[in-house]
Formats: C-alpha cells, sequence, structure tokens
C-alpha cells in the first residue's frame, strides 16, 4: 500500500517533469524548424542544440526519459532529413565537413554529441567513403558521457540512426566504394559500444545509496533492451558468417558478459544472445554457450537462460524437415546433462525452477525425438527422483510449483495426443504423486479428456491397464482424500469422464469386448459408494448393449451359456449399486431394462432371466421404497415392463402379476390403489405368456379386478377425489368395453354413468370440480360420438 | 504549420501484431527486397527508412519495426508517438495472432494517443497467404473485422515471395500521407500560444452554444 502510493506521487511528479520538458523540446523544435525553412542553418542548430540539452535532465526515471528521448529523436529525424536534402543539392565537400566541425563547438557534451551523430550521419549518407572513420569518430567520442543513464541513450541513438550505414561488405574483398568500410569495421564498432554500454549499465548498480538498491534494479531492468541493441545490430549484418561468430563474435561477448560479474546483465544478455541470433549459429556453438553458462554468478537463474536455448532449438529442430541436425548433434543428451549438473550445484533450486527444467527437456524429448520413449521417460524419472530428494509431497496445483508440475504433465498428453503412447512411459505416474489429491486428480482428469476428445478406441486387457495405470487416484478412495471429497463439483466431472471413458472400449471381438467390461467393472466395483454410483451404470448399459448385438449365437455353441453369464454379470453390477451405493430408483430402471433386453434374445433361459429381474425389481419395490409417491411411478414402471415381456410362462407370469396387484392394494392412500389396479387390469388384457399366441384378453380378470377398483373408490370419504375417480373408472370401463371386452356389461357403464352425472351435481362449486366435470363431459362426449357402433348401450344410456 | 520549403515529408509508420507473425520479414522485404527463413526475435524498436514517391510527392518513410512479445519492450512504447499510421499484421495461419488484432490496436490508441482515433489510419496486413495450404484466418473474416474498425484497408500478403508487399506499404505511405498534412490535428506539436491560423481560434471558442 504505502510502496503503491509513492510509485503514484513518483508517477505525478514524473509526468510534471516531463511535461515541462517536452514543452521546451516543442517550442525549440518550432524554432528549428522555422529557422531551416529560412535557411538559417547556425539559428537552427543553436535551437537544436536548446532542444537537446533537455536531455541532460537528471529528474527523469528511464520510461520517463525514454518518452521524452522518442521526442527528441522524432525531431532530430527531420534534422537530419533536411540538412540531408540541403546539402546534397549545394554539392560541396567542404560544407558537410564544416558542419561536423562546427557542431564540435556546442557548450555541453550531450547536445554536442547527439549533434555530432546526426549531422555525422548525414556525412555518411553523402560520403561513404568516410564511414569507417566517422563510425569510429562518434563511437570513441561517446565516451565523453560517462552518466549511465544518459551515456545508454546516447549510444542507442548511435545505433539507431547508424542502421543503414553500417558497412556489411564481405571481409577481404575491397568494398565498392574504397574507405566505405567491411563487415569488419562494423564488428569492431558495435564490440567497442556493446563493452562501453555494457560498463555503463553495470556501473549503475553501484551508483547512489544502497537502501535503493531495489528501484536500482527494477531501473537497469528496464534499461536492458538498450544494451541489448548492440546484439540485435550484429545479428542484422549479412556478411557475419557463421565462422566469425564461432571465432570472433560469440568468445567475445562471452567474455565480456562473464568478466562483469553482474548478475542482471549476464542472465539478460545470455538470453539475449539466444534470441537474436540465429539457430545454426547456436547449434555450432552449443558446448562454448553452454560452458560459459557454468562461469555466471550464483545469483543468476542459468535455467531460464536454458529453458530460453531448449525452447528454441526444440522448435528449430522440429521444424527442421529432412535434417540430420538430431542425429548430428546430441541435444537431448546434452541438455539433460547440463540440467542435471545444474539442478545438483544449486542445492537451493526453488522446487519450480527444477520442475521447469524439466519441463523444457520433455518438450524436446517428445517434439524432437518423438520415436525415442526412452527420452521422454528419463525425464520424468529423473523430475520424480528429484522431487523425491527434496522430499516434497502433497504439492498444491496452484502453488508455482503446481502449476509447472502440471504443465510437465501435460505435455506429452498434448503432444502425442494418444494416451496409450502416454502409458508407455512407465514413470510417468511417479511424476504426479508428488502433487496433493486434488492435483492428481486434475491430471488424471485432462488424460481422460484427451482419451475422449482423440476418441482412443481401448481394444485389450493392457490398453484398460495402462489407461487405470494413470488414472489411479480416480477409481479408488486415497489416503490423502478429504472426507467431502465427494461433494465437489470436479469430483463429479471426474466421475463424468470416467463414464464417458467406459464408451471407448471397442474389442474387436463380442468376448474380448465382455471380458473387457467385466474386468474394469471389477476395478470400478472398488471405487466405493459415491464413485460406483456413476460408473457402474454406464457398464450394466454397455453389457446390455453388448447382449443385443449378441441376438444370434452364430454357430457358437456357448453362445447361451455367454449370453446367460452377461445378465449374470449385470445383476451383480445392479446389486452392488444397491448394497454399496444404497440406491433404489436406478437399480430398479436397470433391473427392469435387463429384463427387456433380455426378452429380445431368444437365449435358452432368458425366461428365468427375465423372471428374475423382475422379480428383483419387485424386491426393490417391496423393501427399499417407502416413498408412496415413489412406489406409484415404481410400479408403474414395473407394469409397463411386464406388459412389454413374452417369453414368461404362465406359471411365471401369474406370480410376478399377482404380486404388482399386490402392492397396489397395499398403496397407503385409496386414490393410488385404485390407480394401480386400474394399470394392472391392462396386464390381463394386453400381456402376454409364452405359451398362448397374441394378447391374453382376460375379460373376467379385468372386471375382476375394475370391480374391486370401483369398491376400493366407493371407500373414498372424499367426494372431490372420489368423483375423480369414478370417472376414471368410466374411461377405464369404456375402454376396455370398446376394446372388445363382452364381459363389460351395458347396465354397468350406464350405472357409472348416472352415478357420476348425480354427483356432479352435487360437488360444490371449484376449479377442481369444474375440472373434473369437464373430463366427464369428454368422456360422455365420446360415448356419444362412439354410439353408432354401440346399439345397445345406446338404447341403454337414451343417448 | 507552414507549408514553405520543407518539401521532403517524413512519415512514421509503426507496424504491430503478435510474436512471429513476420513485422520484420515485412520491413525487410519492403526496404531491403530480403527475406530470410532465420527467426531471429525483435527486442525493442528499430526502424527503417526508405525514400518513395507518392503522386509527385518524395516521402521518406520510416518503418518502426516492434517486439511481439512484452517482455521485450522494457522500457515502454514512447516509439508509437508521432505515428502517421499504424500497420497491424497477423499470420493468416495462425488464428490467435488474428484474434489479437483488438488488443494491438487498443494499446496503439490508449498508449499513441491520437485525437480523433476513430479516424486514425490502420492498415491490416495478413501474411504468409504463399502457405494457404495451413490458413487459419479466412479473407472473409479478416475483411468483416476490418470493416466493423472503420473500413481500415486489408491487404494479403507474403514477405517471403514478395507478394502484394509492395503495393501494401504503397497504400500504408498514402494514407499516412493523406494524415500527416493535418499532423498537427493528430498530436500537439506546437506550443498552445502559437495559433497561426484565426479560424481555428474561432471554431475553437465558439463552438458550443449557450443552454
Amino acid at each position: 500500500m504505502e510502496a503503491m502510493r509513492i510509485d503514484d506521487t513518483n508517477s505525478v511528479e514524473q509526468e510534471k517533469f516531463l511535461e515541462t520538458a517536452v514543452k521546451t523540446v516543442k517550442a525549440e523544435a518550432f524554432e528549428m524548424k522555422r529557422s531551416l525553412d529560412k535557411s538559417k542553418r547556425m539559428d537552427a542548430l543553436k535551437h537544436a542544440s536548446i532542444m537537446l540539452a533537455e536531455l541532460r535532465t537528471g529528474l527523469l526515471t528511464p520510461k520517463y526519459y525514454y518518452r521524452l528521448y522518442i521526442d527528441v529523436v522524432n525531431e532530430l529525424n527531420h534534422l537530419e532529413s533536411f540538412l540531408l536534402d540541403e546539402l546534397e543539392k549545394e554539392k560541396k565537400e567542404e560544407s558537410i565537413a564544416e558542419l561536423y566541425e562546427h557542431v564540435q563547438y556546442a557548450g555541453t557534451i550531450i547536445p554536442r554529441m547527439y549533434l555530432m551523430i546526426t549531422v555525422g550521419v548525414v556525412y555518411m549518407k553523402l560520403m561513404p567513403q568516410m564511414r569507417a572513420e566517422l563510425l569510429n569518430d562518434l563511437v570513441e567520442m561517446s565516451r565523453g558521457v560517462q552518466h549511465p543513464l544518459r551515456g545508454l541513450f546516447l549510444r542507442h541513438y548511435l545505433l539507431q540512426v547508424t542502421k543503414s550505414l553500417l558497412p556489411d561488405a564481405a571481409e577481404g574483398v575491397e568494398p565498392a566504394i574504397p574507405g566505405s568500410g567491411t563487415v569488419r569495421d562494423t564488428i569492431d564498432f558495435i564490440k567497442l559500444n556493446f563493452s562501453e554500454m555494457n560498463k555503463l549499465w553495470v556501473r549503475q548498480q553501484h551508483q547512489g545509496p544502497s537502501k535503493e538498491r531495489e528501484k536500482r534494479e527494477r531501473e537497469r531492468m528496464e534499461l536492458r533492451i538498450l544494451v541489448g541493441t548492440n546484439l540485435v545490430r550484429l545479428s542484422q549484418l549479412e556478411h557475419l558468417t557463421q565462422e566469425v561468430y564461432e571465432k570472433e563474435v560469440l568468445p567475445s561477448i562471452l567474455e565480456q558478459v562473464v568478466s562483469c560479474r553482474d548478475p542482471i546483465s549476464q542472465e539478460y544478455l545470455m538470453e539475449c544472445v539466444i534470441q537474436v541470433f540465429a539457430d545454426e549459429f547456436h547449434l555450432a556453438t552449443l558446448n562454448e554457450f553452454l560452458a560459459s553458462c557454468k562461469e555466471l554468478a550464483q545469483e543468476v537463474h542459468i535455467k531460464n537462460v536454458l529453458i530460453a536455448l531448449i525452447d528454441r532449438l526444440s522448435l528449430y529442430v522440429s521444424n527442421a524437415v529432412g535434417s540430420n541436425i538430431r542425429e548430428e548433434i546430441q541435444l537431448f543428451e546434452i541438455f539433460s546433462a547440463q540440467a542435471e549438473g545444474l539442478i545438483q550445484s544449486r542445492s537451493d533450486m526453488p522446487i519450480e525452477d527444477i520442475v521447469s527444467l524439466h519441463t523444457a527437456l520433455v518438450s524436446l524429448a517428445v517434439k524432437c525425438y518423438g520415436e525415442k520413449l526412452a527420452y521422454a521417460n528419463t525425464v520424468f524419472l529423473s523430475l520424480a527422483n528429484n522431487l523425491k530428494d527434496k522430499q516434497v509431497e502433497g504439492i498444491d496445483m496452484y502453488s508455482h510449483a503446481g502449476k509447472e508440475l502440471i504443465r510437465v504433465l501435460r505435455v506429452p498428453v498434448d503432444e502425442y495426443k494418444d494416451v496409450l503412447r502416454v502409458a508407455l512411459l512407465t514413470d510417468y505416474p511417479r511424476a504426479m504423486l508428488p502433487l496433493n489429491y486434488r492435483g492428481r486428480c486434475t491430471a488424471s482428469a485432462f488424460i481422460l479428456q484427451n482419451l475422449i476428445d482423440n476418441e482412443t478406441g481401448l481394444k485389450s486387457t493392457d490398453d484398460i491397464d495402462a489407461v487405470c495405470s494413470l488414472i489411479e487416484c480416480l477409481l479408488s478412495d486415497q489416503p490423502d482424500q478429504p472426507e467431502d471429497a465427494h461433494d465437489s463439483e470436479e469430483f463429479a466431472d471426474e466421475l463424468n469422464l470416467i463414464a464417458s471413458m467406459i464408451h471407448l472400449i471397442k474389442a474387436e471381438d463380442r468376448d474380448v469386448q465382455f471380458l473387457l467390461l467385466n474386468g474394469l467393472r471389477k476395478r470400478l466395483g472398488a471405487g466405493g459408494k459415491w464413485r460406483i454410483r456413476k460408473t457402474l451404470p454406464p457398464i450394466i448399459f454397455s453389457i446390455y448393449e453388448l447382449a443385443l448385438n449378441y441376438q444370434q449365437s452364430d454357430g457358437d455353441e456357448n453362445w447361451d451359456m455367454k449370453v446367460r453369464k452377461m445378465f449374470v454379470c449385470a445383476m451383480g453390477t445392479i446389486g452392488a449399486l444397491i448394497t454399496t451405493g444404497e440406491m433404489t430408483q436406478l437399480p430398479l430402471n436397470l433391473y427392469l431394462e435387463g429384463a427387456i433386453v433380455a426378452n429380445r434374445i431368444k437365449f435358452s433361459e432368458n425366461a428365468m432371466v427375465v423372471y428374475e429381474f423382475i422379480s428383483k425389481a419387485l424386491s426393490v419395490l417391496e423393501d427399499e421404497i417407502a416413498d408412496s409417491r415413489e412406489r406409484l411411478s415404481a410400479l408403474a414402471l414395473v407394469t409397463n415392463s411386464v406388459l412389454k415381456v413374452d417369453c414368461l410362462a404362465s406359471e411365471n407370469w401369474e406370480p410376478l402379476v399377482g404380486q404388482i396387484i399386490l402392492a397396489g392394494s397395499k398403496m397407503f392412500k385409496k386414490a393410488d390403489q385404485v390407480r394401480t389396479l386400474c394399470s394392472a387390469a391392462s396386464l390381463y388384457w394386453k400381456g402376454k405368456v409364452a405359451e398362448s399366441e397374441g394378447e391374453l384378453r382376460n375379460g373376467n380378470k379385468v372386471t375382476e379386478i375394475l370391480k374391486k377398483s370401483a369398491k376400493v373408490a366407493a371407500q373414498c370419504m372424499e367426494p372431490l377425489v372420489q368423483q375423480q375417480l369414478f370417472v376414471h373408472l368410466l374411461n377405464q370401463y369404456y375402454y376396455f368395453y370398446e376394446d372388445g371386452c363382452t364381459v363389460i356389461s351395458p347396465d354397468v357403464l350406464s350405472e357409472l354413468i348416472s352415478r357420476t352425472r348425480d354427483a356432479a351435481i352435487q360437488l360444490e362449486p371449484s376449479r377442481e370440480a369444474d375440472d373434473i366435470d369437464q373430463h366427464l363431459q369428454h368422456t360422455l362426449q365420446h360415448i356419444r360420438n362412439t354410439k353408432d357402433k354401440y346399439p345397445e348401450l345406446a338404447e341403454k344410456l337414451q343417448i | 504549420m507552414s507549408s514553405g520549403p520543407r518539401k521532403k515529408a517524413l512519415l512514421k509508420v509503426i507496424i504491430l501484431g503478435d510474436s512471429g507473425v513476420g513485422k520484420t520479414s515485412l520491413m525487410n522485404q519492403y526496404v531491403n527486397k530480403r527475406f530470410s527463413n532465420q527467426y531471429k526475435a525483435t527486442i525493442g524498436a528499430d526502424f527503417l527508412t526508405k525514400d518513395v514517391m507518392i503522386d509527385d510527392r518524395l516521402v521518406t518513410m520510416q518503418i518502426w519495426d516492434t517486439a511481439g512479445q512484452e517482455r521485450f519492450q522494457s522500457l515502454g512504447v514512447a516509439f508509437y508517438r508521432g505515428a502517421d499510421c499504424c500497420v497491424l499484421a497477423y499470420d493468416v495461419t495462425n488464428s490467435t495472432s488474428f484474434k489479437n488484432l483488438d488488443s494491438w490496436r487498443d494499446e496503439f490508441l490508449i498508449q499513441a494517443n491520437p485525437r480523433d482515433p476513430d479516424h486514425f489510419p490502420f492498415v491490416l496486413l495478413g501474411n504468409k497467404m504463399d502457405l494457404e495450404q495451413n490458413r487459419a484466418v479466412s479473407s472473409k473474416r479478416a475483411q468483416t473485422w476490418c470493416q466493423s474498425k472503420n473500413n481500415i484497408p486489408y491487404f494479403e500478403v507474403s514477405a517471403k515471395e514478395a507478394l502484394n508487399v509492395e503495393s501494401a506499404f504503397q497504400a500504408i505511405a498514402r494514407d499516412a500521407l493523406a494524415r500527416e498534412s493535418q499532423d498537427s490535428q493528430d498530436f500537439p506539436d506546437f506550443p498552445d500560444q502559437i495559433r497561426l491560423d484565426p479560424n481555428q481560434n474561432n471554431r475553437q471558442q465558439g463552438g458550443g452554444c449557450n443552454c
């Protein structure tokens, strides 16, 4: 908070200083241009000099000084452009020489040097033969500015405006214009400028009070690109050959970097070398570069340097199509040895740094040596061992180290896009272990997600084992798992992923498919209450699906036995959902689904299986479901399922239906009894048994049950409910009557109609009464509409 | 501005876009007619100049190439100041580089702070059109984006094959020149007390009504 306020007041103050300086710059620049327009060159230079004096300020921090510098440089560009135009027209050699000499009389060194450089550039453009000499002159004269900030910017200006003038002719060949210099002159020029700039930059560290060290380091970090520009210039030289780079340029840069002993400078310049020079150069000088890394100060984060180099070269090598670089240079061996050496030599290296070094190595291994799984595996082994040595465990995935660990684990998953291939990295799971429970689950989850996204088919027990080895923490309770782990959204999401994984089991053979499902069922079955609720149902559905695909024996003499085994397996799995999973509704549905599936497959014991499944569903209803609403809907489901099966013999069918009727008449509410009995009545009408063709159409049984319902309805004390039930009964009766149930007489219908009509008049007016009456009117209308078909009934009812 | 004998215009053009889209290559192709497959990261900002004739006017284009990676701009982006045109570049084979165009444009407008930002000249270049088989951003999509930004001119180019680079930069120079002639309105170049044009004074003072 305190620090922020200081920063804020500082920036307000800085803006003010900058504004004042910029105002002068603008005013003087305006005067300068006006003088130029009037061809008063000396006046123009005088205004330029006053403008440039603003750059002598000691008030501005680097970022604000840079803004001022940019404005000034914009104006100097105009001056340069104008002078060049003018002098080109004059075509007098001595004018430019005179001008170059004239500006050296400027009173103070900052304006003098900027003007010398500006005029020097014009000079070089007019007289290319002077280039080498002038460049040397300017870089030497700039030594006069020893203030770090001002010196750095001045020399940056020198680098910027001479960019297109730097001699770049091949060495040893006489350039087109004698004296215009070769790449050699430029190398010397930049080497000198670079070493001077680095000295200024390093010296800045040691100026001012020690309590401002942090601020100073921040400012130095801001200024680094000015120093780096030297390296950029070198990298832009067309005739800087690999040989010269190898023999001279790089050694001299490295010497400068190592000998300055300044951590900020060392770390930045090493990274800068990696970024600006070409990949081929790096490959040619790998050993020299890495050797220098060892000589850097202890404070340097060498891992940043190493990672930058590995990342860059892996990108290059993986893109270099058809090249032999991979074979020629043992990149992986070199870098893994370097990384290991680094970790061993720096015992205080933070965990996240150790991990991120491995991330770079894994990337190199999988991107450039994809076929050598041993490489990637070695890295994970080394990572696991390093973390074990450091005795770290329970890493939070949102900590620095945790994020890095997740990142390294993702690399082969994202790169291979084949989880089965990841599983071949046998030491990979060991690298997951240092993460805490949630972290490991997250890693396993993205592995599963990748499996699903890429639709990686699981075809053998080995495949399943391979995947399971990577998702261990999702399959069963873990020692470090929090008590309420199952309450989280992540837990549910992860189980959904497992459910999706089950659909990826695609063996080529049906027998194997069953083997795989059954095998996975056993693993998942050990997952405990919360997991199996989500993971076992898809297994059961997959078994049903497989069974349906197994409709024909195809000459397999064990077919009957195999199909039966599937249902036994499904039944046992559903049982686990009830006992361990403590579920009711879903197991009941699964039993019924199983009965319907079994009914469709004509294997020898299908009737037995159907009976077993429906009776188990009824047991669940009896033993486990207490809530009357749930019982009602469960009973409706059972009834519907029994209607759909046709393979049961009456001796088995009867007890099931009897049980349904019994359950119906035991319903707690009278109204529920009436409704379930009415539904059960249809079993005797539409139901089918094995012995007889077609529907049962047992009118006596139907009327018997309907009568029983009517009796229950009559016992109902609430007039509204009773009326509702009788209207329902009327509909049921008429339905069977219409469908040809001759046991129902017109008398019964007529009696029901008059009973409901009378009751309707006696009902107290209400919305419910209106609704019931409307239902009755619709029913009567329907009967009227169909009266022609039933003359006997029409007469009886006199309609 | 007094438009006396200063015949040669100096135009400042800034190229922005994600790292690796080919900003340096585009500039090198245009200025030096050279292309290299070697990747070298740009750090900081650097410019090249090139003299061109626009109609009958000689113009010096100062083209600023910039680092696409923020960490290579440790001193900030003060060099946006005084720009006459901003060239946004993306890689047609990299949809992320296209998605980031909005933030580059916004960043430029915030940092350069031109007057009348709605009409500041931008040009969009879709580089690497030679890699048609890897295209990830359709011309249509890029054009739609340009239309939504006040009809930014759009060019598909290849720095490698030197396709359309010349004509794109010609258009850039033209836009920048049109802008430069009203320089003083874009960036407050001159001290406040100097008002050479009395009309402008009047306009500024008599701008509003009294209600």
